[in-house]
């Protein structure tokens, strides 16, 4: 059974059809990638499927369990989180404390047993900042770990952003452009972050541009354009594909890497 | 919080251990001869909880202008049930509380869903429109005329009783909004304040969150009303202003956003400094106007950062 299943589903911006009459499957871990230029609808597509959005018609299925129209932090207890395209942590605490509130949902403590300090909450508390310190030292943060996220460069704001989303245990996991700013060498990087994460059992959606680390990354491949889904495959079958490559006709070839 | 640097840990409660001295040995010795001033740190007490309420709702980045309803609910309340149904006024207490904190969830649902200036704006209409409330309220409030012969007490009867009274349930209130912001509360609700969309995609309950942080704001509002009102044995609909409301914000301001003490700093400073300038009245608001503005630019994070280092960034030793 696919752990994720989205079913035609279209989302309007009053005129506009951000997303038309989408549907995807995804099976457990796998890395599943979709692309498209700009304005295609891919984060839109994110948000809905996140919970940020209703659709406007269709559903999204997690699980088996419909999930559209639940409240995103409802979805996310599911086991379903995304990280954002523009800021992904929280610029005003360390990357520790970061990791530590990516923990939230896996507390157990009452919100009283947390305020008044009982042993069962500070128990936890202990151990949720010793598997962010891990989390952080797994993605190479641990040298950063009292650094305010303000003062952090840019690769490492996107690699304290997944491990946010990873302190949770998600068992899928939506990573929107991770891979925008980054150098070759940063990239090369977070590619095997990437898989480490799906090596550790969780499913990865991923919306990138950086076509080279798409192809090496994914495992099944779904393009949008205007909306519309256009071709889905393997990479080797996207590659050659004559709607993509329509599709990416004049834009820069290094963008594409067809 | 529980597992903070043990030094750290242990410096904030040498400074509790040293704030609580000074509250309830150093004032009272100090002062036992002068009710006057004894009355001055009775209110400065009373003001700073209920600014360190309003401190709570900035944590999660929300502005609220709206204490004085709150104050105001809470002593209404303090002021029908003692005075019509004679109850104890320890009783009393709590159910200002109570009240408060039911009103601060009733009107904080819908409006805390507004951010930024759309929600002050809103909580600066809620003083006003709490006035107008209990100056309609018909024979339960006896409108203008307010009710009068509020009982006070016996046990609290004295200046001295009264302030040592206050200055108990700010070090409780201190307590209580230090472990939310040190405890992993803490960080939800600073987080929020940073980004609430994230937060949500965390599986945090962001509308809960912000309604409890709103709910205890405005609980205290209600005991610091409950306070005033056996203090001054009298409440009308004017007794709170969009004035206090806006005072309640600024002490916050003052002391320093970043801080727990920051409000109780700013109550206790702002308080005394008007008594002191009151022999100038006349450019009382002069010097106040002047006074805020230069700390603001000169002191953006206020005047406790000239002595405390920023919070949340953690010593790694
Ligand atoms: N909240 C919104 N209101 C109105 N229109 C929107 C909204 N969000 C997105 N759109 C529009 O929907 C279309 C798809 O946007 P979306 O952000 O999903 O694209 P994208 O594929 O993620 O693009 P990019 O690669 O630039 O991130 C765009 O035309 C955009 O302007
Ligand atoms: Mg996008």
């Amino acid at each position: 059974m696919s752990i994720l299943a989205v079913e035609r589903v279209t989302r309007r911006f009053g005129g506009l059809v951000a997303v038309n009459d989408v549907s995807l499957a995804v099976e457990p871990g796998m890395i599943f990638t979709v692309i498209g230029p700009n304005g295609a609808g891919k984060s839109t597509l994110f948000k809905v499927i996140a919970g940020f959005l209703a659709p406007t018609s269709g559903t999204v299925r997690f699980a088996g369990e419909t999930i559209s129209g639940l409240k995103p932090h409802i979805i996310a207890r599911k086991g379903l989180v995304r990280t954002f395209q523009e800021t992904t942590v929280f610029k005003e605490m360390t990357a520790l404390e970061n990791v530590v509130i990516g923990h939230h949902m896996r507390a157990r403590s009452g919100d009283l047993g947390v305020l008044f300090g009982l042993p069962a909450a500070r128990a936890e508390e202990a151990r949720f900042r010793e598997t962010a310190a891990e989390i952080l030292t797994y993605l190479g943060l641990g040298h950063v770990l009292h650094e305010r996220a303000r003062n952090l460069p840019h690769g490492y704001l996107r690699a304290l952003g997944i491990a946010l989303a990873l302190a949770s245990e998600p068992r899928v996991l939506l990573l929107d452009e991770p891979f925008a700013g980054m150098n070759p060498e940063e990239t090369d990087q977070a590619v095997r972050m990437v898989r480490g994460i799906r090596d550790r059992g969780v499913t990865v959606l991923l919306v990138e541009h950086d076509m080279s680390a798409v192809m090496r990354i994914s495992d099944r491949i779904l393009v949008l354009n205007f909306g519309n889904r256009i071709a889905e495959g393997t990479p080797a079958e996207i590659q050659s594909d004559p709607a993509v490559i329509d599709a990416y006709l004049g834009q820069a070839d290094d963008m594409v890497g067809l | 919080m529980a597992d903070q640097p043990p030094r750290a840990a242990g410096r904030t409660l040498a400074g509790f251990a040293v704030f609580a001295l000074v509250l309830l040995v150093v004032v009272p010795l100090a002062l036992a001869s002068q009710p006057y001033w004894l009355t001055v740190f009775s209110n400065a007490a009373l003001l700073a909880l209920g600014s360190l309420g309003v401190w709570l709702t900035f944590s999660i980045g929300r502005i609220n202008i709206a204490q004085g309803a709150f104050t105001l609910v809470g002593g209404y309340v303090t002021a029908i049930l003692a005075t019509r149904y004679g109850i104890s006024f320890w009783v009393c207490l709590p159910l200002s509380a109570a009240v408060a904190a039911l009103v601060g969830g009733l009107v904080g649902w819908p409006i805390l869903r507004l951010r930024g200036v759309y929600f002050s704006m809103i909580t600066l209409s809620l003083t006003s429109t709490a006035g107008l409330l209990f100056l309609n309220g018909g024979a339960l409030t006896h409108g203008a005329e307010g009710i009068n012969n509020i009982p006070r007490p016996a046990v609290l009867s004295s200046n001295l009783a009264f302030y040592l009274a206050s200055a108990v349930l700010l070090l409780l209130g201190t307590a209580v909004i230090w472990r939310f912001a040190h405890s992993r509360l803490g960080y939800v609700f600073r987080s929020m304040r940073q980004n609430e969309d994230l937060a949500w995609s965390l599986g945090i309950d962001v509308a809960r969150y912000r309604i409890l942080a709103f709910v205890v704001s405005s609980a205290m509002g209600g005991i610091v009303g409950a306070m005033f009102a056996i203090s001054q044995q009298s409440i009308f609909p004017s007794s709170y202003t969009v004035n206090d409301s806006v005072t309640f914000m600024l002490y916050c301001f003052l002391g320093g956003l970043d801080y727990v003490a920051g409000p109780v700093f700013g109550a206790f400073l702002l308080v005394i400094a008007f008594q002191l300038l009151s022999a100038i009245e006349s450019y009382q608001a002069l010097l106040y106007g002047v006074f805020m503005i230069g700390c603001m630019l000169l002191r953006p994070n206020g005047l406790l950062s000239l002595v405390l280092a920023p919070p949340g960034a953690e010593q790694s030793s």
